[in-house]
């Protein structure tokens, strides 16, 4: 056991000693078998990254919620709100409303969604939401209003609204065709804590009003949709289901889990083809180190017989010749992930733009550079190298002693 | 009796195959005592390093046995012979066949590397073999360019005693040297081989082949003979 791993160790330095004697193809061939590992860090880390962060959003968003929306000539009615939270494993249901608005803050006029529906159950089903200052306005108070952060203050963090003030809301729809504009005054009952940015709901620039305020203060006279709370998020597939069963095309459910395993799948698929795509490189290092590795061994043809005479076996010699490819690939392995690290900062930074209904928002996300993704990278570029390195070696060992002796 | 340290019976070494067949040798029985020094002598093409390299394992023969220390060698695999070549016999080229980049010391401990020595013990025993090959510690940091042909070789054949060979093969160690130089080598030969070590040595010239203690001719890959050495002819007589 001593001896082999005390050659081990000779075999590795030799393999360093040989590289640093040429040391411009060592560099070249590194740089060419850095690349894989550069491709796949960057491309993975930043795919991780951007659904890492758009799952943990979703994950936010409540994963017990079920929103049913009606289909183009549905009517949501009592009834259905009967049915819908009859529906086993739903503990709570109400209807809401949404409706698109203006608001000045501070010297901008800042576009907000509002809400109307059961705040209780809003604030069960989306953990995330706190109020901050002030309370939750009661179904009795119509026209009190829950405001989000970003909705109290200006960018610059200066208060603009608390609890007590006004706010002036100018609500724009659309009715058959034409652009109505309606003004409402409501009050400010409490602040949100900020939520985050999410492309999906924006709570940091929303008003949330009780249930009642939708007919009374929006003046809306359709429910834009009715929330289902689940009892665990196990039950929200098949409640989904039952939905779908009882109402066919007649309605559409949303599910946010639903759209997290989309989200979660469209990431791997994405992975994979980073994944697939570097591999490409891979493959052309292969061929890099082989062809280093090849000249290597032909111009020390005679040195290797010499090594042969002294006693080193077949075996040893093809030994020092992998050590010797793995050690490229070592160094291209470390310096890949570095660089490959710093490729997905720079990628991460530029944002990733998700055109939504409503809004286009950049999101920007860490490049996920996970130690299962480092090493991973490793041992796939110092395969690479080995890989490499077989034919070179298999050649070197063939080297009959006496013939490379014989060799000017 | 002194015991033998490689017997070669009627061994044939025949190069190519079909139509172009080389004999490199044509049936050499000889053996090798302990303790000998030995020359082998003939002209270029003759078969000396075809001898030597069945002496030293680094060939099969194409007929014929080489027994060395006791085993018969041809049907060893190349493994095994890999490992007897290390534990039983030194080799000095012509060329010196250094590795550049390495340091003497490191030159000099590479069989022992093979042999999975631990660094510290190898340190002492390239010193000692440096040492004994008339060669000057001093030397061991440098690299092999950085010192002359002469000392190239006394580092070369440090090399091939290091791990304490029962048989020291030399092929043509003074073809690249000045006589000054090959005298020394040649002294250092002597030195090695009155402290006990068996040495068989391939040349051309008498003044080398003189040093020996038995002088062996070949011609056309056959024995011919074997000569009285007559030291007063030594090459180390220069010195
Ligand atoms: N690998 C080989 N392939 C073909 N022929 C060979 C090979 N090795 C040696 N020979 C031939 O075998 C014969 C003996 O060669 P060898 O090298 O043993 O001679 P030598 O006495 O050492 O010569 P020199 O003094 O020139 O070194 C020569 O005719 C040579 O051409
Ligand atoms: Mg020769």
């Amino acid at each position: 056991m001593m001896p082999l791993l005390v050659f081990i160790a000779d075999a590795l330095r030799l393999a360093y000693r040989s590289l640093s004697e040429r040391k411009l193809r060592a560099l070249l061939t590194i740089i060419g078998v850095a690349i894989g590992p550069i491709a796949l860090v960057a491309m993975v880390s930043v795919v991780k990254g951007y659904s890492n962060y758009i799952l943990g959003q979703l994950e936010a968003l409540g994963q017990n919620l079920v929103v049913v929306f009606p289909g183009e000539n549905y009517h949501l009615t009592k009834s259905d709100l009967r049915k819908l939270s009859s529906i086993p494993g739903v503990v709570a249901a109400s209807p809401f409303y949404t409706a698109t608005g203006f608001v000045r803050v501070g010297s901008k006029e800042v576009k907000v969604t509002i809400y109307a529906t059961d705040l209780d159950l809003l604030f069960r089903a989306i953990s995330g939401l706190k109020v901050v200052e002030g309370s939750v306005p009661g179904e009795n108070q119509p026209l009190y209003a829950l405001v989000g952060y970003y909705v109290s203050r200006d960018k610059k963090g200066h208060v603009v609204y608390r609890v007590g003030d006004p706010v002036i809301v100018r609500i724009v729809s659309v009715e058959k065709g034409k652009i109505v504009e309606k003004r409402v005054t409501v009050i400010v009952s409490g602040v949100l804590g900020r939520f985050g940015s999410s492309p999906i709901l924006n709570f940091d620039y929303s008003i949330l009003l009780p249930l009642s305020a939708g007919r009374k203060v929006l003046h809306m006279k359709e429910w834009t949709g009715i929330l289902l709370l689940a009892e665990r998020a196990s039950l929200v597939p098949n409640i989904t289901r039952e939905i779908q069963e009882m109402y066919g095309d007649l309605v559409s459910v949303v599910a946010f889990q639903g759209i997290a395993r989309v989200v979660a799948s469209i990431a791997h698929a994405m992975e994979s083809i980073a994944f697939t795509t570097s591999l490409a490189a891979f493959a052309v290092a292969v061929a890099g180190v082989s062809a280093t590795m090849i000249t290597s061994v032909v111009e020390r043809f005679r040195e290797i017989g010499v090594l042969k005479a002294l006693g080193f076996t077949d075996m040893q010699v093809v030994f020092m010749i992998l050590m010797e490819g793995l050690l490229i690939s070592l160094i291209a392995g470390i310096i890949g992930v570095v660089l490959g690290a710093a490729a997905a900062y720079v990628l991460a930074q530029r944002g990733f733009v998700i055109k939504g209904v409503q809004v286009t928002m950049v999101i920007k996300a860490k490049p996920a550079i996970t130690p299962s993704l480092v090493a991973e990278t490793l041992l796939v570029t110092m395969l690479v190298g080995i890989a490499g390195s077989v034919i070179p070696a298999y050649r070197a060992a063939k080297i009959p002693p006496a013939v490379a002796l014989r060799y000017e | 009796m002194p015991k033998p340290v490689v017997e070669l019976v009627d061994v044939v070494k025949v190069y190519g195959s079909g139509d172009v067949k080389t004999y490199g040798l044509r049936g050499v029985t000889l053996t090798i005592y302990e303790g000998e020094f030995a020359a082998i002598m003939g002209p270029s093409g003759s078969g000396k390093t075809t001898l030597l390299n069945m002496m030293g394992l680094l060939d099969r023969p194409t007929s014929g046995k080489v027994v060395i220390a006791g085993i018969e060698a041809s049907r060893l695999r190349s493994s095994q012979l890999a490992r007897l070549r290390n534990r039983f016999i030194g080799f000095v080229f012509q060329q010196f066949n250094l590795i550049p980049r390495l340091t003497v010391q490191e030159n000099i401990e590479l069989p022992l590397v093979a042999r999975g020595v631990p660094r510290r013990i190898r340190a002492r025993k390239a010193r000692e073999a440096l040492i004994a090959a008339a060669g000057d510690p001093s030397w061991l940091p440098k690299k092999p360019s950085q010192l002359s042909g002469g000392q190239q070789q006394r580092v070369a054949i440090a090399r091939a005693i290091v791990g304490e060979p029962r048989l020291l093969l030399a092929d043509e160690p003074t073809g690249n040297l000045d006589r000054k130089s090959a005298a020394i080598v040649m002294k250092t030969f002597m030195s090695l081989n009155e402290r006990g070590q068996t040495i068989v040595v391939v040349t051309h010239d008498p003044e080398v082949a003189n040093c020996a203690h038995r002088i062996i001719l070949i011609r056309d890959g056959r024995i011919i003979g074997e000569q009285e050495p007559d030291r007063s002819k030594c090459i180390t007589r220069i010195l």
